[in-house]
């Protein structure tokens, strides 16, 4: 049933993608299960092209776009849908670093998993974050830094979320050039993503 | 093996030869260090520096007390630019560069370059691009206002003389900083008509710069600096393909022409794992990479080395993001050794760090890894 869609969006062919959305859609099938079985299966064939080095950058963002145009058909039938929305993300470029082209594509990513995202942008400082968090009810927090300099920044964000007892429960997922598991272990951090695939998967493991 | 002039031992090196020693390279194209660290460098080394010396990546030219105590064997040549206007916005303050308009941001020290700001954002087609106002005026004499003397006292040196062409050689930093990054790697494939209108755009008012200015210092140049940054940490942002069908037709533009117009090498910038990328770039001329970020997917310096070492020069290479800010002083002693033992044996490497030294270096770690690359630096390499 979703093999077109998924194939489409495999190929990042946009158009097509939209149509077999709109197709599903008009067969009344639920938008949880279009984004769960088709859009999520597609963007899953990108990510894994993209990591056996078939795909690259440009390929990524123009697939951003085409979920981005597929979700847009599906998002407002959501609430009709048997399962809802699931969890809130807030995501952000830390302070001092003004980098986000990684961190759009995986909130592009995540958004189309069905998650709420809010991204509170680049050069973020830390009170921002925790407020941002307490005030979206997030259960996941995304922390993004491209420079050695500021990934240690990361560790002031995770300390100030640590320090307020109402977020004890917030997962927080860092990911950039720098980092790696170690690092991510070492700050404190609940997960480390290389990658918007990454992100996702981990995200789902943690939260559902 | 007598010693050599800088300028001798870097063309020995650079045809892939052994000379009395690896060429120290740090002070030359991206291998400084950032304003906010540089004053406190200077001053553990005791070293004044009075001047404001911020260069055109936002980094510093370094004064020549502290490229002699490093050892360094380059002087740099920045083509002038045009002033900067510094403009109020909701953003904070943003500086819109003089030469093509586009606006940067000052955060953590560092000029940064949003997308989100780009004055050619919202185009949509070719004639939007001719409606933008603010191309070069490749008239302004202040690109080439005593380039002259300047690239013939650095000759009269011996030291080895770097040409910095700025933004008049750095078409596909201009397109992104224009446009933003994401849609200079998307308009290939939404709105090619857009994308090559722009790049020849860019190209075209380069040319006329690069030209005007080669012909007064081209014969002084032993290096010409090229810059592109088309990777990641973990690979290319474009395929090969994708860099030779839309990339290369227009660096090579510039490349076939300056290469009329001087003797230099080339050399090209591009951070990240670029491994997969190197073919193109020898075919477009460029004969030196630089900055070699060595902790990079596939950019260990052995497998540079063995797979493109006879056929590209590597310029820099010591990891800034691990060793150098969080080594011990052992550990990048060893770093040092390392990586001459990996890229210099048989010429074909040119000491420097692996981009512009961050805040997180300490200044003892910096001395240390310079006296090391002079002490382990020498022909015929003593390697255990």
């Amino acid at each position: 049933m979703y093999g077109n869609l998924i194939e489409a969006l495999g190929n990042v062919d946009k158009e097509k993608s939209v149509a077999e959305v709109k197709k599903l859609v008009n067969q009344g099938i639920d938008a949880y299960d279009i984004i769960q079985n088709g859009i999520m299966e597609g963007m899953e064939i990108v990510g894994q092209r993209f990591q056996e080095g078939e795909y690259f950058l440009p390929d990524l963002l123009l697939a951003a776009e085409a979920v981005k145009a597929c979700s847009d058909v599906v998002k407002p039938l959501l609430s009709e849908s048997k399962s809802g929305n699931k969890a809130t993300i807030v995501m952000g470029t830390v302070a001092g670093d003004v980098h986000d082209l990684g961190k759009n594509i995986v909130g592009t990513t995540l958004e189309s998993g069905g998650y709420k995202v809010v991204d509170i942008g680049v050069d973020v400082p830390r009170e921002k974050f925790v407020e941002a968090v307490r005030k979206e009810k997030a259960q996941v927090l995304g922390l993004s830094a491209l420079l050695t300099v500021t990934m240690v920044e990361m560790e002031k964000v995770i300390q100030a979320i640590r320090k307020e007892p109402v977020l004890k429960n917030v997962k927080i997922v860092v990911g950039g050039a720098p980092l790696d598991q170690e690092y991510a272990d070492k700050i404190g951090a609940d997960s480390y993503a290389k990658d918007a695939r990454d992100a996702l998967l981990k995200i789902r493991k943690m939260v559902g | 093996m007598s010693q050599m002039t800088p300028r001798e031992r870097f063309w020995k090196v650079v045809n892939h030869e052994e000379a009395d020693r690896v060429p120290n390279f740090f002070g030359g194209t991206n291998s400084s260090i950032v304003p906010s660290h540089y004053k406190t460098v200077c001053d553990e080394l005791g070293i004044v520096d009075s001047r404001i010396p911020v260069g055109d990546f936002g980094t510093v030219n370094l004064h020549r007390d502290i490229k002699e105590r490093f050892h360094s064997d380059v002087e740099l040549l920045l083509l002038g630019s045009p002033r900067r206007k510094t403009i109020a916005s909701a953003e904070g303050d943003l500086v819109q560069d003089g030469m093509w308009g586009f606006m940067m941001k000052e955060v953590g020290g560092y000029r940064t370059f949003p997308d989100n700001i780009t004055p050619l954002r919202q185009a949509k087609s070719v004639k939007d691009i001719e409606e933008y106002s603010m191309w070069p005026d490749p008239d302004d004499p202040v690109y080439y206002n005593k380039q002259k003397e300047r690239a013939l006292k650095f000759f009269d040196s011996g030291k080895v003389v770097l040409g910095e062409g700025s933004y008049a050689t750095a078409p596909f930093f201009v397109y992104p900083w224009l446009r933003g990054v994401d849609q200079w790697m998307m308009d290939p494939y939404k709105n090619p008509d857009l994308y090559h209108h722009l790049c020849q755009k860019i190209v075209d008012y380069s040319k006329v710069i690069m030209e005007r200015w080669l012909a007064d210092v081209g014969p002084y140049l032993d290096v010409l600096c090229f810059y592109n940054d088309i990777a990641m940490q973990n690979g290319p942002m474009v395929s090969l393909n994708h860099y030779r069908k839309w990339v290369l037709p227009y660096e090579k533009q510039l490349t076939d022409l300056a290469r009329k117009m001087t003797k230099a090498k080339f050399s090209t910038h591009c951070c990240g794992s670029c491994f997969d990328l190197i073919p193109g770039f020898i075919e477009c001329g460029y004969e030196i990479l630089n900055p070699v970020q060595t902790r990079a997917k596939n950019m260990e310096p052995w497998r540079l080395k063995k797979t493109y070492g006879d056929r590209i020069t590597f310029y820099g290479g010591l990891d800034i993001q691990r060793l150098l800010p969080f080594g011990t002083p052992e550990e990048v002693r060893a770093g040092v050794k390392q990586l001459i033992k990996e890229l210099a044996t048989g010429g074909g490497f040119l000491f420097s760090t692996s981009h512009n030294i961050e805040p997180d270096s300490s200044a003892s770690n910096i001395v240390t890894m310079f006296d090391a690359a002079y002490e382990f630096g020498e022909y015929p390499l003593q390697m255990d």
